[in-house]
């Protein structure tokens, strides 16, 4: 989609990459922290970035997202926006 | 490795011993130079595009973000360096640790392509200075497991949605 068409009040998803250095048990940790997940859903999204690539942790309004994005980035995990 | 973190009535106690203390000092020490430095390529990974497909407004957003989490860094180290002595951590203290070993070995493990598919661990007798970076590397990812291990317990069961 390009970035003209997109409408802006369309939600924005926080998708996280693969990343090779990235512990399995510190992404699963980092999404329990950051968004109050469970252990067993924070393992299915860990996973689903380790197999698939990339995973949607989250999503919202642009503001919302980019903080999220910021606090990923804290957290050394690379974190991208995309809008629906 | 031994256990380096245990939860105790006020908060989490560090137990590293003396050698690792003073090499976590140090390595430190090498990684607040590289932040504020700002010009090892190696250090592009901890700023990487967040709208693919929109590189200017990747550009607007760390123009906006940079500053902030350069500091955090910062004030991060400092948190590390000040509970090496073996303080208990309080959660703003473990999260500070986390974050740090992490970035340690997020550097470590990029200048070492620890992630391409050719990597080869270094071995001592043929390149001893890429070894001992490798080593690093290893004991940092005990460290940081450890920690995450003892952390994850303390944290609230949390929701499936």
């Amino acid at each position: 989609m390009d970035v003209a068409d997109r409408r802006p009040d369309s939600p924005w998803k926080v998708i996280v990459l693969d990343d090779p250095v990235n512990l399995m048990s510190y992404v699963t940790y980092v999404f329990r922290k950051l968004f109050g997940y469970s252990q067993q859903k924070a393992h299915r999204l860990m996973m689903q970035v380790h197999t698939e690539g990339r995973a949607v942790v989250a999503s919202g309004q642009r503001e919302k997202a980019e903080f999220d994005v910021y606090r990923l980035h804290e957290h050394g995990l690379w974190a991208i926006l995309e809008q629906d | 490795m031994a256990r380096r973190f245990r939860v105790g009535p006020d908060g989490i106690r560090v137990n590293l011993r003396d050698e690792e203390r003073s090499g976590l000092a140090a390595v430190l020490e090498q990684f607040r130079q590289l932040l504020l430095e700002g010009t090892d390529a190696s250090m592009l990974r901890f700023q990487p595009p967040v709208h693919i497909h929109d590189p200017r407004a990747s550009d607007e957003f760390w123009e906006m973000a940079a500053g902030p989490l350069l500091r955090h860094r910062l004030e991060s180290l400092d948190v590390v360096e000040a509970g090496l002595a073996g303080a208990a951590l309080d959660d703003e203290a473990v999260s500070a640790w986390i974050q740090t070993l992490n970035s340690l070995r997020l550097y470590l493990g990029n200048t070492l392509e620890v992630g391409a598919a050719t990597f080869d661990p270094p071995r001592p007798g043929e390149q001893p200075h890429e070894a001992a970076r490798y080593m690093l590397y290893e004991w940092l990812g005990g460290l940081l497991d450890q920690l995450v291990s003892t952390a994850a317990g303390t944290l609230p069961p949390g929701t499936d949605d």
